[in-house]
């Protein structure tokens, strides 16, 4: 193990080098960084000229001012470590700092959530292959995989920004919207759950039912005005939660299980006011307190799992922590919209969902109305990253449930009498992310190097950004920045992805 | 039996929860805001001193502009008008050129300080070019300019307020050269620069010492400080990088914005009427439009694309105009290749060469340019028939009126025909005919000169090539390497000043692509760069215009267009050719709810 790291390290420093020096010359190549200047008529452009030269070193030739640039880099051992600066005279150091917090702001969500969706609708969609539902599925991820991401990003602003803060305006659902919505989740569901004849319908109907329930309440009521959950609300949800992880971690039959998660739902309603009370405390919220909150849930769950013990334990455990975060997830969640009046009224002036930048100007305000500010300048590249990239992971996952559905030890575990969760969740669904693992890990690697084209359209200042307007200025320094950063990550997470593997599936060693 | 319990439980909480529900949460006071008229750009803010050659840009300038006093500023005329509030110029003496710089008593940085001498003094000692290299190098965009004329320390007077500089030659462009504008206060220059303890007064007077007495050592951490400490892409944590004269201060600054607050003790000059400025740095146009829509940015202006003109028509509850830029489209002929408008072609027949080129000029098609082109995105556009002049500018509408443009106004084919007969030139003429080919507007413009051209016999070949190399040293327009006899680029003005057309015109000149010489034109420049005034120079400037246009060498064709809009809450936004562009009359803005 230990000298396959260490012939990997050695070959990854020789690319590293190699593949540097190869773009750095074709960097240079590609334009001319003197070119504004050239263009201008004032008279003292000679000047600026060698000001320039001077600044760049662009009097040495690229195929030796790449050894200057290296030397800063080398720097490092020394404590000197440099990076060169920008045309307009910034330390690229500090840009990558704040490109890449800026990045990681835009792209982390879009991931994590991508792979939960992607995933989903791939294990869903395998489990029914072949059926329309999974016929819909694989068109609709395909039309969002081949349309160009500037266009879905224009569309989303048109509709989901500009429409939909019209529409708030005045939120109310009209009767053909509402009859169409209910017969599009009928269908959805129907297709989800399957069945005989008789079981589609009826899920049909309920589905649709619910639906129209739902959005003529919100018409009526205006609850998009002022919207929030109150304790009854966030209560059935926390119970729907719960009844939903306790099928997918340990199936219902499991009575200990089953009873731990809705104690730990029903202690989210027991805490609900002394947590409110908790909440109104703007100085001690923020980031922090409200991880280690969840993370407390997630020990309560644990904890209450452990007392209500059962055959197994540790399930009891595992089923009340995932219920647990869930819980704390909804408090949080009924927390935010409480504050979602003044966030549209006084912050957003009636326009909520933002179409540029990471947030509102100079917003100054509790964790809430921040968070939301946080919310609604993400969403739309979000949603943007996500409908890109959902085709690969749900083909992914399907393509992979499929394999492992199959093989040999599936039949078996059939054949031994195992209900049909514990084969699909326990047996193939475990075996079946291996493979989209390495893929999850090359995904982290290349999520460094940001999204260039959803920066440029949602005027986010990461490293797509950084990098793009680099180039279009032939400003060498950050380029080489971008490309030190992107090319380490995505080395680092290879790596990690190839001993992940082995360590996933004993077949395969690494000590080749 | 405990499930039994536990829903007991389970329906005695829910129940009391159900009591409770009535008197959920409530929000209170969460948010403290201001309003704020948002504007947009393309770009980000990099630095507060936009004089160096790193911080020079538009979108440095941009806001420097809102937070920075200075003598003068162009309006949208563009006329050059003069803020006698922060302070006066006057000429002294025309020989030697005598100017008296001074700043109105109460004018003070936003620390207290006064504005005076010792501000202009910094400026003036940031811009020469013996303080530009070397071990004292403030590397300032102004190096190597006008201000190197002034080579005798200024002299103070009026108990520090003003300053007299005195130029060794006459020099026409002293009034538009902003480079004596108080630029960066002197005492915090000082300050950051680490030499003593001094501050405010004191500290000002450190440093007009060390620049008095050309003191290397002292000057070399001055200038240090001048060139980098005012670089930041985010608030500073030093608040004193944040002192200012303008309108404006800075308060919070980002990779995406940049917040600018009223200068409560502002008074010299035009007064702001809104409280708070804030730009927003967003590249692409659409998203710029999109952001407009959604009442995220209030204002916008960029280059006008028939994508962001056609978006912006019919949109509630906004106004938007193009206008013409001070950048302009033109065509040269090449003088000195060998080609059809060299007269080495015809053994030097100048005559010859004349009538060839004039009937060149002839058949390109200006108008249906115009038409084609640029009215699409501008209905209001209008041909451009001035080479040194931009329409509006002083001394325009004489000059187009007297340096012959008019007969370049209507394609003429017979009339090019009878001077290509005169000269006896068989035809086809071969023209070679030379752009960026990746775009679309200068294809346009070869294809419509191409088509137009063959009527009267000359054969216009496609010589383009990509931007990056058509303007490339090595093998672009000016390395001598690239073969072509006709060619189409734009001139960009960045201010009224007389010179800055001077090196595409005189004889021998590095810029002087086209290999155009004379003597005339050259002994006009001569007299242009001397005259006492930039008034005194435009009669000058008109006949070397009409030469320009009488030798057939450089045909205007128009200006390129802008486009802006604003929110119809947002009254007195109107966009000028020179930078700031739409910003230029920011202190007029007002806003109704």
């Amino acid at each position: 193990m230990l000298s396959f790291i260490a012939r990997r390290f050695v070959a990854s420093l020789a690319v590293l080098l190699v593949a540097s020096y190869l773009v750095y010359v074709l960097a240079a190549s590609s334009g001319d960084p003197l070119s504004d200047l050239r263009q201008s008529s004032l008279p003292n452009k000679q000047t600026l000229i060698e000001q320039r030269t001077a600044l760049l070193h662009l009097d040495v030739p690229p195929f030796l001012r790449y050894f200057v640039w290296l030397g800063g880099v080398l720097g490092a051992f020394v404590g000197q470590f440099n990076l060169g600066d920008t045309l307009d005279g910034q330390h690229v150091s500090d840009l990558l700092g704040n490109a890449m917090g800026s990045t990681l702001q835009l792209v982390t969500g879009s991931l994590l959530i991508g792979i939960v969706i992607g995933v989903t609708l791939g294990i869903v969609t395998a489990l029914r292959q072949y059926s329309g539902f999974d016929y819909t599925v694989t068109f609709i991820s395909f039309l969002f995989f081949s349309l160009p991401i500037f266009w879905i990003a224009v569309m989303l602003k048109q509709f989901g920004a500009i429409g939909f803060n019209n529409f708030l305006a005045n939120p109310r659902v009209s009767v053909p919207a509402i009859i169409i919505l209910s017969l599009l989740s009928g269908v959805m569901w129907m297709g989800i759950v399957g069945g005989n004849g008789r079981r589609r319908l009826t899920t049909f109907l309920v589905a649709a039912a619910a639906a129209a329930i739902v959005l003529v309440y919100i018409t009526l009521t205006g609850w998009l005005d002022n919207p929030s959950l109150g304790p009854v609300v966030t209560t059935g949800l926390s119970a729907g939660a719960a009844v939903i992880v306790t099928v997918l971690s340990t199936g219902w039959a499991n009575k200990r299980s089953r009873c731990t998660a809705l104690t730990v739902a029903g202690l989210g309603l027991v805490l609900y006011y002394p947590l409110h009370a908790l909440f109104e405390q703007f100085s001690i919220i923020n980031i922090f307190t409200v991880i280690a909150l969840i993370i407390l849930f997630a020990a309560l769950g644990g904890v209450t799992g452990w007392v209500w013990g059962g055959l197994d334990r540790w399930q009891s455990v595992r089923t009340g922590a995932i219920t647990g975060v869930v819980v704390a997830l909804i408090l949080l969640l009924d927390r935010f919209l409480a504050s979602w009046n003044i966030y549209f009224t006084q912050v957003a002036n009636g326009r909520p969902i933002g179409t540029i930048g990471a947030s509102t100007p100079d917003l100054v305000g509790s964790f809430w109305v921040t968070g939301i500010d946080s919310f609604t300048h993400l969403v739309l590249p979000t949603v943007a990253l996500i409908l890109a990239s959902l085709a690969g992971y749900s083909r992914y996952a399907r393509a992979s449930l499929l394999e492992v559905m199959n093989q040999d030890y599936i039949r078996t575990a059939r054949a031994k009498g195992l209900t049909e969760r514990t084969v699909v969740m326990r047996h193939a669904f475990r075996n079946a992310l291996i493979p989209i693992t390495t893929v999850i890990a090359l995904d982290f690697g290349a999520l460094i190097s940001g999204a260039i084209v959803t920066e440029n359209v949602f005027a986010w200042s990461g490293m797509g950004a950084l990098f793009n307007q680099a180039l279009n200025k032939v400003d060498l320094n950050p380029i080489m920045g971008f490309f030190l950063v992107t090319a380490i990550a995505a080395i680092t997470f290879n790596f990690l992805a190839d001993i992940l593997y082995s360590a996933l599936d004993p077949r395969i060693r690494v000590s080749a | 039996m405990k499930i039994k319990r536990l829903l007991a439980i389970g329906a005695v909480v829910t129940a009391s929860a159900l009591v409770l529900a009535g008197c959920a949460p409530g929000g209170g006071s969460e948010v403290v805001s201001g309003t704020a008229i948002s504007a947009a750009q393309n770009g980000a803010m990099t630095s507060m001193n936009a004089l160096t050659a790193t911080g020079y840009s538009t979108y440095n300038s941009n806001i420097s502009y809102m937070f920075q006093s200075t003598f003068n500023y162009y309006d949208n005329t563009p006329k050059l008008v003069k803020n006698t509030k922060f302070g006066s110029y006057s000429v002294v003496s025309k020989s030697p050129l005598t100017i008296k710089y001074t700043i109105n008593d109460g004018v003070k940085w936003s620390d207290g300080t006064p504005v005076n001498a010792s501000d202009m003094l910094l400026a003036w000692a940031s811009s020469i070019s013996k303080n530009n290299k070397g071990t004292v190098n403030f590397g300032s965009i102004n190096a190597g300019s006008g201000t190197d004329l002034i080579t005798k320390t200024p002299t103070f007077s009026d108990n520090d307020r003003s300053m007299t500089v005195i130029y060794d030659q006459p020099y026409v462009d002293w009034e538009p050269l902003t480079a004596l504008n108080p630029n960066l206060p002197a005492h915090i220059v000082w300050e950051e620069a680490g030499i003593d303890k001094k501050t405010g007064t004191d500290a000002q007077k450190a440093l007009v010492s060390a620049i008095q007495n050309n003191n290397t050592a002292e000057l070399a951490k001055v200038a240090k400080a001048w060139n980098h400490d005012w670089n930041f892409t985010a608030t500073p944590t030093d608040k004193k990088l944040l002192v200012v004269d303008g309108p404006y201060k800075v308060t919070q600054l980002t990779k995406q914005y940049v917040t600018l607050v009223a200068n409560p003790d502002y008074t010299w000059g035009p007064k702001p009427k809104v409280e708070k400025i804030t730009v927003r740095f967003i590249p692409d146009q659409t998203a710029q439009v999109q952001a407009l829509q959604n009442g995220e940015i209030s204002v916008l202006y960029g280059q006008a694309t028939a994508d962001t003109v056609k978006a912006l028509q019919g949109l509630k509850g906004i106004e938007s105009t193009t206008s013409a830029t001070a950048t302009f489209e033109h065509v040269d002929l090449t003088f000195n290749n060998g080609g059809p408008f060299d007269p080495k072609t015809y053994g030097g027949d100048a005559a010859k060469a004349l009538a060839v080129r004039q009937a060149f000029f002839k058949v390109v098609p200006r108008q249906e340019m115009l038409d084609r082109l640029i009215k699409p995105l501008s209905s209001t556009a209008k041909l451009d028939d001035s080479s040194l002049f931009i329409p509006g500018q002083p001394g325009y509408d004489q000059a187009a009126a007297n340096n012959g443009s008019s007969d370049y106004q209507t394609v003429d084919v017979a009339a090019a025909k009878a001077l290509l007969a005169k000269a006896g030139v068989t035809t086809p003429v071969t023209v070679r005919f030379a752009y960026a080919n990746d775009n679309p507007r200068r294809q346009g413009e070869f294809q419509l000169i191409q088509a137009s051209a063959k009527a009267a016999g000359f054969n216009v070949t496609d010589v383009g090539k990509p931007t990056d190399q058509f303007f490339d040293p090595e093998v672009g327009i000016g390395s001598g390497k690239y073969d072509y006899d006709a060619t189409v680029f734009a001139y960009q003005l960045t201010s009224s000043t007389v010179t800055q057309s001077e090196a595409n015109t005189t004889t021998g000149n590095a810029y002087n692509y086209q290999g155009y010489s004379n003597p005339q034109v050259d002994a006009l420049w001569k007299q242009a760069k001397v005259a006492t005034s930039g008034a005194a120079a435009i009669p000058l400037q008109q006949k070397i215009d009409a030469y320009l246009w009488k030798d057939a060498s450089t045909l205007t064709l128009f200006q390129l267009p802008d486009v802006s809009a604003w929110s119809s809450k947002l009254s007195n936004v109107k966009d000028a050719p020179y930078s700031p562009n739409i910003f230029w009359n920011f202190f007029d803005w007002t806003v109704t709810k």
